[in-house]
């Protein structure tokens, strides 16, 4: 079990902190997604890779998570956060990350899922698809328009 | 045999994926390389772009999770079941046992009854006997210890 724990808690707390921006809620959505492993071992069959199946499970509590903030958000003004990386912030890398963090966060769900499985984690093309359920050309176009997004908040605001 | 590579499509390919054609899908990598090679200066602007993108992604720290974390994962974990010792388990392994007797047996006697003056050859072949029975690779051993 400890095994299990210390090779695939990385990358589901990973996932999550990126999805979700916010550290105590990754560790809920990682301790959840742990105990529904935990349930699952006793009766699993492998019709996909165990990491695969984890990490799904883990994107899709995050998906529940985004949906029930959004729900009671609803009626509030959503906070309009300016990301821009101003010039200054250029050797400031803590500033650099938290507005990273904050745009990938402010992505729409699935676009955020594929930047972080593919760009920030080790998944092959093939397997962060199959995490999502989606097909490999499905991913590459979410990948892009989040990419297209990052930049236009990141570096085109910052330029401006 | 890949498909010949469009600049429209190696700019989908640079804007998805980023600026390290090694990160391209593989069916596509090797064509995509072709064509930047050939024309670099064609997509500098989008490779510039991607590289950008990819600077800002590449200075993500790793989420590591806390002590607390795993021991909290590791405590929601079952308990390992208790295996049961098999009877097969309680049988002793007698054939190795087995061997290592009738080894010791076979050089006791070997031993006891050869020559007193001993030539080369018997003792090339005692060496293969025990080194064999060891599980060496007596033609290795003799290289390595002549080295």
């Amino acid at each position: 079990m400890s095994a299990l724990v210390n090779r695939y808690s990385p990358g589901v707390l990973a996932l999550a902190t990126r999805m979700l921006a916010d550290r105590a809620e990754a560790e809920d959505v990682t301790q959840e997604t742990f105990i529904r492993a935990w349930k699952a071992l006793p009766t699993w069959e492998p019709r996909a890779k165990f990491s695969t199946w984890l990490h799904r499970v883990a994107l899709n509590l995050c998906y529940d998570r985004l949906r029930k903030r959004r729900e009671s958000t609803m009626a509030e003004l959503p906070e309009q956060v300016d990301m821009g990386l101003r010039p200054d912030d250029a050797l400031d890398q803590s500033e650099r990350v938290k507005a990273v963090e904050g745009a990938i966060a402010a992505l729409p769900e699935r676009q955020a899922a594929a930047l972080t499985l593919c760009a920030l984690q080790d998944h092959s093309q093939a397997e962060a698809a199959e995490i999502m359920e989606i097909s490999v050309e499905a991913l590459e176009s979410l990948l892009a328009r989040a990419r297209r997004t990052l930049r236009s908040v990141l570096m085109e605001r910052s330029e401006a | 045999m890949t498909n010949p590579m469009t600049d429209a499509r190696l700019i989908a390919l640079i804007e998805a994926w980023g600026a390290d054609a090694n990160a391209f899908p593989e069916t596509e990598r090797a064509a995509a390389k072709a064509l930047l090679v050939e024309s670099p200066d064609r997509f500098s602007a989008e490779l510039q772009a991607a590289r950008d993108v990819d600077a800002l992604l590449g200075g993500m720290p790793d989420v590591t999770p806390s002590a607390a974390l795993m021991a909290a994962l590791m405590d929601a974990a079952p308990e390992a079941r208790p295996q049961r010792r098999s009877w097969l388990s309680a049988i002793p392994r007698w054939p190795t046992v087995g061997a290592f007797a009738s080894l010791a047996i076979g050089l006791a006697i070997g031993l006891g009854t050869a020559q007193t003056g001993t030539t080369a050859t018997t003792e090339d072949a005692v060496d293969t006997l025990v080194y064999a029975a060891l599980g060496f690779d007596v033609i290795n051993y003799s290289q390595e210890t002549a080295q």
